[in-house]
């Protein structure tokens, strides 16, 4: 049991920091960027290997673990930019490794880390999508991060006996496919996806069940949602900070005074438990505790999360409820990354259920 | 990072699970499964095991006595020791003063007494705490004056919170030497003799009927000069020492297993499911603590505010002990409304819940002893909000 990080990981964590700070300052946080800066932002994370981070490298990928996927998540979550790559390169990514054949991959992978192709996934379809003949109709609900998509992974059932499921890759601009765009709570683009005999592009071919597939993607999901959580957190607790040192009443500055004092406390430790639990959820990902761990960091982030942003907001006193003052950007990111797998309970269950 | 212990570690949790489960006699392993308190005589059973091992002082300098284990093998000594019904090592000496003998004192004092603390023949009680110097220990006032013949320092004053002084027969204390000045320079740490005529011992009756803690108070009584650990007025140099020992392990990993499953037992095999939600919210929050005092120990751990460590473990571990001392509490029914194990049978069906209540009353000291979780936080917002 070891939480060292090597001097490799520092360099590339301070790599991502650099490319967060330099792209987007902190005043512009959370508003809602034109296409061009979202482009150009994208470019950058490939290049700086962001983007196919755990990709082999016959898909133009840097080979690294879940432990560097963490670090990086953290720096985007500073930056709030990581909606997207959470959904193309995680999600995504370690979709299309766990579950489609090796030149499948290959493809589809080189497209995801060079920047070329950006894609989602609707991890819980396959109630709700049939596929028969290729042809795919239903809908997908609440997809995340679907804006500047070309590519929606979801999993089907097939209409004709013994009904088995898949994943398979729909193109976005193809006829069939309607996007009924939805504004979520941090700002980002997510829709109802309605798919009325829309073609399949490609189905993933590899050799695992289906469902286990979409556990698999969601626990690594998860794990990185959780590590980025703590970069925002990170950010939250830094803005509490120099606000409680700079701000005076009553002739002192907030900082002395000792029930404020205790609320940061209060904040730090969240922060430091979520942490060790979120480095134990990226160190498990490719052993049989991946899942047990990170619903451990997620039912530990759904307890947590609501009391964490609710005492940053009160410690900033009525600028905290305004639009303006940053944190609250932070804070809905947070609150969504909480629950977008389900609430705190579920996760308890679901952690149960993977300890037995 | 590394998931898993290594095979080294593995095996060290399989030879301290063996050692327990061979050398840990079953009616002490009862007595603190029910939450039953110890005699002396039970601990020293205990301690006599670890003695003849050469795991008694595992925290000491190995020329000492230590075992050079890895801060890892540590934990996971009193992680498989606690969770097998073993006693917490309470006695000041292995914890405390061994440590600071071994880096502040004189060859004759760690001839004298490193051999007699390993040995348990004899006990030393903690000597911090006054009536008035608790959480703000360096307002004590107790005081060391040096004799005319220059030889003996004169003590006068009062101790308080003293755990198992009863049993002991060596305290080793704080004491002013010097009326004024910064504590850093005018505090001494002295060896007492707790048989030398002025000293004397008196119970405390706490809350949940014990009898640990006590008030110590010495009257003229007479130190030889020998005693004085380090240099004069510079006690608070070994007390800084001691303390950061105190806090080794201050989560209490081992000690939230045990209840925690205690807790299990008590629900029997098939909990509620609002039960089971809280079981696994204890679980989650106690891997939560865990993982935090594993990753302590990494090097490069990338803490985002220094010097919180030790703190956030005393919190969130005492906090979360006293979390589930008092899921026990509502767990164990009506047997959990008496105040002590007054069953007459042993084989009463409710006799090994009998002191459920008199454990969560004593848990209430969690958060009190070891500076308080008040002035723990106070410590955590003090490096956050100077982080610069």
């Amino acid at each position: 049991m070891n939480f060292s990080i090597t001097d490799d990981q520092i360099s590339l964590k301070d790599t991502v920091r650099a490319l967060v700070e330099g792209e987007v300052p902190l005043r512009l946080r959370g508003n809602t960027s034109n296409p061009e800066d979202v482009d150009a932002l994208w470019l950058k994370m490939a290049e700086v290997g962001v983007l196919g981070l755990c990709f082999s490298a016959a898909a133009n990928g840097s080979e690294l673990t879940a432990v560097e996927r963490m670090l990086t998540a953290i720096e985007l979550g500073r930056g709030l930019v990581a909606s997207q790559w959470q959904m193309s390169s995680v999600a995504a990514g370690e979709l299309v490794k766990v579950a489609s054949n090796h030149s499948q991959a290959i493809s589809l992978l080189s497209s995801l880390s060079n920047g070329q192709r950006r894609a989602t996934v609707a991890l819980d379809s396959d109630a709700n999508v049939t596929v028969n003949s290729s042809l795919l109709n239903g809908i997908c609900r609440y997809v995340h991060a679907i804006e500047n998509c070309d590519w929606l992974f979801l999993m089907a059932s097939n209409i004709q006996p013994p009904n088995e499921k898949h994943w398979v890759c729909v193109d976005l601009r193809e006829a069939g496919v309607s996007i009924e765009r939805l504004t979520l709570l941090d700002g980002s683009i997510g829709a109802h996806a309605r798919l009325k005999n829309a073609p399949v592009l490609m189905t993933l071919e590899g050799s695992l069940n289906a469902l286990k597939v979409r556990d698999i993607v969601q626990h690594r999901l998860m794990a990185s949602q959780v590590a980025e959580s703590l970069g925002a957190m990170q950010v939250l607790l830094e803005q509490t900070v120099e606000h409680l040192n700079s701000r005076k009443q009553f002739g002192a500055s907030l900082a002395k005074f000792q029930v404020l004092q205790h609320r940061v406390a209060d904040l730090v430790m969240i922060y430091e438990q979520l942490y060790s639990l979120a480095c134990l959820a990226a160190m498990a990902v490719e052993t049989d505790e991946a899942g047990r761990y990170a619903q451990a960091a997620m039912a530990y982030l759904s307890k947590h999360s609501k009391p964490f942003c609710e005492s940053v907001v009160q410690l900033h006193g009525a600028m905290g409820v305004t639009d303006e003052c940053r944190i609250g950007h932070f804070v809905k990111r947070i609150i969504l990354l909480a629950h977008c797998h389900g609430n705190a309970a579920k996760h308890r269950n679901d952690y149960m259920k993977n300890s037995q | 990072m590394q998931l898993k212990y290594t095979s080294i570690d593995d095996a060290f949790r399989l030879s301290v699970r063996e050692f327990v489960a061979q050398k840990l006699p079953a009616w002490i392993k009862e007595k603190v499964e029910r939450g039953q308190r110890l005699e002396k005589s039970d601990y020293l059973v205990w301690f006599d095991a670890l003695y003849q091992q050469g795991w008694i002082t595992p925290a000491w300098p190995i020329e000492y006595g230590g075992t050079g284990w890895s801060p890892i093998q540590r934990a996971i000594f009193d992680e498989e020791t606690l969770l097998a019904g073993a006693p917490r090592v309470i006695a000041s000496g292995i914890q405390m003063l061994g440590p600071v003998l071994s880096k502040f004192g004189t060859k004759a004092q760690k001839d004298l007494h490193l051999p007699l603390i390993r040995q348990s023949k004899v006990w030393w009680a903690q000597g911090f705490s006054e009536p008035s110097a608790g959480s703000d220990l360096a307002s004590l006032r107790t005081s060391a004056v040096i004799d005319e013949d220059g030889q003996s320092f004169i003590v006068n004053g009062q101790k308080l919170w003293t755990s198992y002084a009863q049993w002991c027969d060596w305290m080793f204390a704080l004491v002013r030497t010097k009326a004024d000045g910064k504590p850093q320079e005018s505090i001494s740490f002295i060896l007492i003799d707790m048989s030398t005529p002025g000293v004397k011992v008196r119970p405390i009756r706490m809350l949940e009927n014990g009898t640990d803690l006590n008030e110590v108070f010495l009257d003229n009584v007479k130190v030889p000069a020998i005693n004085l650990v380090g240099e004069l007025h510079r006690g608070w140099d070994c007390a800084k020492y001691l303390l950061g020992f105190e806090r080794t392990g201050i989560a209490g990993i081992g000690s939230c297993k045990q209840q925690l499953a205690r807790l299990r037992k008590v629900l029997g095999q098939t909990p509620s499911e609002l039960w089971q939600d809280r079981l696994t919210d204890f679980e989650i929050e106690l891997l939560a603590l865990e993982a935090t005092s594993l990753r302590l120990l990494s090097v490069n751990q990338l803490a985002l505010f220094a010097g919180v460590e030790a703190s956030t473990l005393k919190v969130k571990g005492t906090e979360l002990r006293q979390s589930i001392y008092g899921a026990l509490l509502e767990a164990g029914g009506d047997a959990a409304l008496l105040l002590d194990d007054q069953f007459a049978r042993s084989d009463d069906a409710d006799a090994w819940l009998g002191m459920l209540a008199a454990n969560f009353l004593d848990a209430r000291k969690l958060s009190i002893y070891g500076g308080t979780n008040e002035v723990q936080r106070n410590m955590i917002a003090r490096a956050a909000l100077n982080p610069f």
